[in-house]
């Protein structure tokens, strides 16, 4: 689904990702983790291109996504993306936020579109909030409505950058489960987070970065059981 | 029963006074209170009135040295009215046009095409270091004697340039304060950069700029008096004219003044009145 080839990518002088590689698989989910500044989040807006890279390919359903030539907006509309701090549209209600790319990008109605919105805002716990503007909600909520505004453009893989790092401790759980039963319905995942209780029970695999190099990548058992570098070990001791 | 009424009425006008020394606003980094103990109206009232105490006393004085001669105004009515119209009309074609240039020149501002960046700052920073009583001369004496045009359209064209070149630079201040994840959000979506700016950053944008947009429209209004050198018959000019037909020059200008400052007033309340709408949405 997710092909990342030795990626290379610098902010001015600054090497952020080094020739960085990662495949995922479809429906597979993998957790990210790393310190703050490794390059994790970084790498997620390179895998929807909204990074320029300085060499190497990332393919996404067989899609270049570094090619001048590719429609970029087509393939970002495949590729759902949530935010460390939402980002909803505070201009816009819960629904027309929802429903916004839908019916610019896919061309859908108002109408079908809303109907869209409605049964996904169930499937996140928050029918009733439909009218409401993001300033009233709870981050908790917001963070709901941003996954629900990912999922309404049907993508076929998600990405999730920090999805609860902005959020206090009793939200943190309403908005994983959401998570959870987005990968139990075979959704193509990947998610930075530090979230390893999260990670445990429904990553496939765990990739561990380190100063934008990839150093460890194992499936979950495996990764922490049994760590193979000293990096690794490190960071998971102070985590956990 | 009529003792009492007047008794309370001296007690809270007391309880007013007292007020007005000891109430204190909050501070910038304090949460804003619900309401002052003393209501909009009164103390505006209070400030109208020591102003107008001061205004009076000021004019008492100049009555003693000066014969002023109110029937000369109401004489010329027509006229300053005409100048006002006028004033009126080339700040709000001024207006419209800025705006346009300005997104423009504020959105090449923030372009991801270098060249288009590049342009537009050396626009801004051209135009933001020439004085507009000297754009407004170089407009219509200077090309003016090469392409002939009207004055109005010299007027406008001077305003335009000039105003545009601060519209632009708000926009651009604008657009950059909207932050970075607002534009990965929807582009995420597959939204085009157009729609992106279109639908997401614009809208934004125009909610936080009302107030520094508002203040330079005011600045735009008052800007325009300086057309009157180029004998395009606005309010300012319509004064001086009037003064050396008559040689009535407290009258003029004090009318003068008003009038500018009615427009301005008014056109600050308009703004404050759309921005608490704005904010409420």
């Amino acid at each position: 689904m997710i092909q990342v080839e030795k990626i290379n990518k610098y902010y001015g002088d600054f090497q952020v990702l080094r020739d960085f590689s990662l495949v995922v698989g479809i429906g597979e989910v993998i957790v990210v983790i790393g310190a703050s500044g490794s390059g994790k989040s970084t790498l997620l807006r390179c895998i929807n291109g909204l990074e320029r890279l300085r060499s190497g390919e990332i393919f996404v359903d067989g899609v270049k996504v570094n090619d001048p030539k590719t429609d970029i907006n087509r393939l970002r509309s495949k590729i759902g993306m949530v935010f460390q701090d939402f980002n909803l549209f505070p201009h816009m209600t819960v629904l027309k936020n929802i429903t916004f790319a839908p019916v610019k990008v896919k061309a859908l109605s108002q109408a079908e579109a809303g109907r869209i919105a409605h049964s996904l805002l169930a499937k996140v716990g928050i029918p009733e909030k439909w009218d409401a503007y993001p300033a009233a909600l709870s981050g908790g909520q917001k963070q709901r409505v941003a996954i629900a505004r990912a999922l309404a453009m049907q993508p076929k893989a998600m990405l999730f950058d920090e999805p609860t790092s902005a959020l206090d401790p009793e939200m943190i759980k309403e908005v994983l489960d959401v998570m959870i039963n987005l990968a139990r319905e075979e959704m193509t995942m990947v998610v930075v987070s530090h979230e390893m209780g999260f990670a445990r029970k429904v990553a496939d695999r765990i990739v561990f970065i380190d100063e934008g190099r990839l150093v460890e990548e194992a499936p979950t058992e495996v990764f922490f059981e049994n760590p193979k570098h000293d990096r690794t070990k490190r960071f998971l001791d102070q985590i956990l | 029963m009529e003792k009492t009424l007047e008794t309370n009425h001296l007690w809270k006008t007391l309880r007013f006074f007292s007020l007005m020394v000891t109430d204190r606003a909050p501070q910038v980094w304090e949460a804003k209170r619900e309401n002052s103990s003393l209501d909009l109206f009164r103390r505006g009232l209070f400030v109208a009135v020591v102003v107008g105490l001061i205004l009076w006393f000021v004019y008492a004085e100049l009555h003693q040295n000066y014969p002023f001669n109110w029937r000369i105004i109401l004489k010329y009515r027509y006229d300053f009215w005409v100048g006002f119209l006028m004033t009126l009309k080339i700040s709000i074609v001024a207006l419209v046009f800025s705006l346009i240039l300005g997104v423009m020149i504020g959105i090449g501002r923030v372009s991801r095409r270098i060249i288009f960046g590049d342009l537009a700052f050396g626009y801004v920073e051209g135009i933001r270091n020439i004085p507009l009583l000297v754009i407004v001369l170089l407009v219509y004496f200077g090309f003016g004697s090469v392409f002939p045009m009207s004055r109005f359209f010299a007027g406008v064209l001077a305003l335009t340039v000039f105003q545009a070149a601060y519209v632009a630079e708000i926009i651009r201040a604008g657009i950059q304060s909207v932050g970075k994840g607002q534009i990965w959000a929807a582009r995420s979506l597959g939204l085009s950069s157009g729609t992106t700016m279109r639908h997401i950053i614009l809208p934004q944008v125009l909610r936080r700029i009302t107030p520094a947009l508002a203040g330079q429209f005011i600045y735009l209004v008052q800007g325009s008096s300086l057309c009157s050198v180029i004998s395009l018959t606005e309010l300012t000019l319509t004064a001086r004219r009037i003064l050396t037909i008559t040689y009535a020059s407290m009258e003029s200008y004090i009318t003068l003044t008003f009038l500018y400052f009615v427009v301005c007033a008014v056109l600050s309340l308009c703004t404050k009145l759309i921005e608490r709408r704005l904010v409420t949405e």
